[in-house]
């Protein structure tokens, strides 16, 4: 009976397993607009991470989902009809001429914004020396400017030491902002239920505020058996308070970045500043969007936006081997079934001493083919000294474990008994790897690892793992 | 119930009938109880479905279900609505999705957890995570281990070695079966009561606040695990739940010499039952989604060091590792002095609001 009920609960897992596989995603948006001069990019970055924590006070989610960059945010929230300061994304100088010709032929000074996924654009200097990411330019120096970011690396607090290639610089109006509000939507645990929140004062000081006067934080629940309703929206817009915007359109604005937070999935969207402009428009000057991974199966067009380029490369492989991977900079990788196993994994290891290379979580279903993967990714990374491998099989396999270790070894090189071995082109990597294996199959896959011939470390439980994983990395 | 699949009604599988519906099965052999393991898209449907059959228990298995389906998921699926439905009713209880089940060890399981590991017993185990709950309940059986050379020299004059020792539960089973009666009046017994994994997703059926409620109730349940991890307020939550039965204990008791009763009824957490939790995620960097939708700190909050903080104060007994909760249970067993003179000084200054 136990025999066929883990096959029945094997399949079934496999089905919803194959969707589980799906969302490894992440992807996340830029600020939209900010002052190019580098103390407002310094204040934008404070403040953008401090809206957060106003919306995040009241669903404490997600800050990378879905990865965007601000030029398709920006177009994002167009198709919706939501005013956005007007842009245009280029790739080359010749585009940037043609834009400026085209769609800016009266502009005297454009935003001209590198377009990269980090922080910090404005203080980050490039690799051919020009300080930078962000810059207010007269319109004839626009190709100049442009020209010295495109193509270019940009390193940024935000980007770490590799710094990132900016593929697109995105080409804006000024805007003279007359009043900065705040707007946010988020999904909220506590109502179960959309969120949407609302501040008189936007701009750098809105954590504070929050503080010092909660009062001026308007809170809107969406009731969903209704949906936003014209008062709704109306509570919202008295609540960021426009001091010339028409209130109607106003109104109607809140309704369609309502629309846009319901059909495009998102956990989060994030307007500060939300602003007026000399013209009387409410306009959204800076915005931040998080998108749910999980639905990424229904939202193709948004995850399409995605650009590799600007990830972790090793991040990139995992999502390619469906394999839920976070890279860090420490010196064991990690590899565990289970994301709340995989982090505590992660704690014990620095409680002994240690410093996790990763977060990875093979999941109930990973095939020998991926663990493949896992195992190959942990091992190309230079800074891991030593592998721990925990698994406690559930409907994970211990002997598909181990199997997959095998056949890593044997494609990537270990330390084999005593010789080195020498693969293609890669080098054997004398990291040590310490398997701690529990669960079903255990007994075959304790089997498969010491008929392999492999010389492993091996632990019986997760104390001991870590504590054995920490010693050989020191070594 | 050999399982419910639209177009399938009618044919067999594993011996037991398949239907069409929900509603047809529960109307065919009077099910109470669902486990659903359907695909991400498809899943909040089959919750609401199962919801609107009035099943008593439906417990979710599935990983992924997108967010807005379990809030609010009109534009893409009708009527799918699946917190606020629950919310409005009271018939049926879901728990999940993104969980491994519930287990009540020795009678009863609907999930995918490995049963041999549990064993009937007194703890009852709530957690977010699935692998990291079988960890936790595991040392049991590793500290029923370390008793074993006092209970053998005891008990028996013989014991029976399996040519593979590697494999601890198997042995523990051959090994319980000849000296469970000394376990037992060594009172180890740190079997489980029931397990209930609430799963990894924020917008869940069931959450700590409910498995506290219920296992402070349960007369079989004499200790309570948590196991949390970043993201959220749902230990936070369970640990004001805590926090406010210690204190409407103590008034119940003002009508007679508290400090013997304190004596024999206090636990450190204040209740009358030991908790000991763990929290994943300290190493855990902010902003990045851990695996579970629900794991991530976000804007400074969730994080697992906050969790760890608000659950102490209430009187939990936080652990920096899952292999020490089974020591940390057992060894909570006695009472804290140190508790009672702040116990009692809560009592005198308290306001007694709606108190029991």
């Amino acid at each position: 009976m136990r025999g066929l009920m883990n096959k029945l609960v094997s399949r079934s897992l496999y089905v919803a397993g194959k969707w589980q596989q799906q969302q490894l995603r992440r992807l996340n948006i830029h600020e939209y607009q900010e002052e190019p001069k580098n103390k407002m990019r310094g204040l934008m970055n404070k403040l953008v991470s401090r809206s957060l924590s106003v919306a995040g006070k009241w669903q404490q989610q997600q800050l990378r989902r879905l990865n965007i960059h601000e030029y398709q945010g920006a177009d994002l929230m167009n198709k919706y009809g939501i005013n956005v300061p007007k842009g245009v994304a280029v790739s080359s100088i010749d585009e940037v001429k043609e834009a400026v010709k085209s769609a800016f032929p009266n502009e005297n000074e454009l935003v001209v914004k590198s377009q990269i996924l980090a922080g910090g654009r404005g203080l980050g200097t490039f690799q051919n020396g020009f300080k930078g990411g962000v810059h207010i330019v007269k319109a004839d120096q626009v190709e100049d400017i442009a020209g010295k970011m495109l193509g270019q690396i940009l390193f940024t607090k935000q980007t770490g030491p590799q710094g990132k290639v900016v593929s697109k610089v995105y080409l804006c109006e000024k805007l003279s902002l007359v009043n900065e509000m705040y707007f946010a939507i988020t999904l909220d645990r506590k109502t179960a239920g959309p969120l949407i929140i609302a501040c008189s004062k936007g701009g750098t000081s809105i954590e504070d505020l929050a503080e010092k006067y909660p009062d001026m934080i308007i809170k809107v629940p969406v009731d969903v058996f209704k949906g936003i309703t014209d008062e709704d929206a109306a509570r919202v817009v008295d609540g960021f308070a426009p001091k010339v915007a028409d209130r109607n359109d106003s109104i109607e604005q809140v309704k369609k970045l309502y629309k846009l937070f319901c059909e495009r999935d998102c956990t989060l969207l994030e307007i500060n500043p939300l602003a007026e402009t000399s013209s009387n428009q409410l306009v959204a000057a800076d915005a931040k969007l998080n998108f749910d991974d999980n639905a990424a199966f229904r939202q193709k067009e948004i995850f399409a936006l995605r650009d590799p380029s600007q990830e972790d490369p090793r991040e990139v492989a995992a999502a390619k081997a469906d394999l839920n991977y976070i890279g860090l900079d420490g010196e064991i990788g990690c590899m565990v079934n289970g994301a709340g196993l995989a982090m505590a994994t992660m704690d014990i290891i620095k409680l002994h001493g240690g410093t996790p290379a990763n977060f990875l979580d093979v999941g109930g279903n990973a095939s020998e083919g991926q663990v493949v993967e896992a195992f190959k990714i942990l091992t190309s990374d230079d800074k891991v000294k030593a592998i721990l491998v925990n698994i406690f099989g559930g409907i994970m396999k211990c002997d598909v474990i181990a199997s997959g270790i095998v056949n890593a070894a044997k494609q990537v090189g270990v330390l084999w008994s005593d010789f080195s071995v020498y693969i293609g082109e890669q080098v054997a990597l004398k990291v040590p790897v310490v398997v701690r294996l529990e669960g079903t199959n255990v007994d075959q896959g304790k089997r498969i690892l010491k008929e392999s011939g492999m010389t492993l470390i091996t632990a019986e439980d997760l104390d001991a793992a870590a504590e054995k994983a920490v010693k050989a990395a020191s070594k | 119930v050999g399982g419910v699949t639209p177009k399938k009604g009618g044919t067999e599988h594993l011996g037991l009938p398949v239907f069409n519906s929900v509603a047809e099965a529960k109307a065919e052999t009077k099910a109470n109880a669902s486990v659903i393991y359907v695909p991400p898209p498809f899943a909040a449907a089959a919750i609401m479905e199962a919801m609107e059959a009035e099943l008593d228990l439906v417990v979710c298995i599935t990983e992924g279900i997108p967010q807005h389906d379990m809030i609010n998921a009109d534009i893409f699926t009708p009527q799918v609505r699946v917190k606020a439905a629950l919310n409005q009713q009271s018939k049926t209880r879901l728990i999940g999705p993104n969980c491994p089940g519930i287990i009540k060890p020795g009678e009863c399981k609907i999930g995918i957890m490995p049963g041999y590991i549990h064993k009937p017993g007194r703890v009852g185990i709530v957690s977010r995570s699935g692998t990291l709950t079988y960890e936790a309940v595991r040392p049991f059986i590793g500290y029923l281990l370390s008793h074993l050379d006092i209970c053998v020299d005891q008990s028996l004059s013989s014991i029976y070695v399996p040519e593979d020792t590697s494999s601890h539960a198997c042995f523990l089973d051959l090994l319980l079966e000849k000296t469970w009666g000394v376990f037992q009046t060594t009172a180890v017994g740190l079997g489980q009561s029931t397990c209930v994994g609430i799963g990894g997703d924020p917008f869940n059926g069931t959450n700590f606040v409910d498995c506290v409620t219920k296992f402070l109730a349960d007369p079989q349940t004499e200790g309570i695990i948590l196991i949390g991890e970043i993201g959220g307020t749902a230990e936070e939550d369970a640990a004001a739940l805590i926090k406010s039965i210690s204190l409407s204990k103590i008034i119940v008791s003002l009508n007679f010499d508290p400090l013997p009763w304190l004596k024999a009824n206090i636990r450190e957490s204040g209740t009358e039952k030991p908790i000991v939790a763990f929290i994943a995620g300290l190493t855990a960097p902010p902003g990045r989604r851990m695996g579970h939708a629900g794991a991530i700190v976000s804007g400074g909050k969730g994080t697992a060091q906050d969790k760890i903080k608000t659950l102490r104060e209430a009187g939990v007994t936080v652990v920096e590792s899952p292999a020490k909760i089974g020591v940390a249970m057992h060894e909570s067993g006695g009472v804290y002095a140190a508790c009672m003179p702040m116990l009692l000084l809560s009592v005198v200054g308290l306001n007694c609001n709606g108190a029991e």
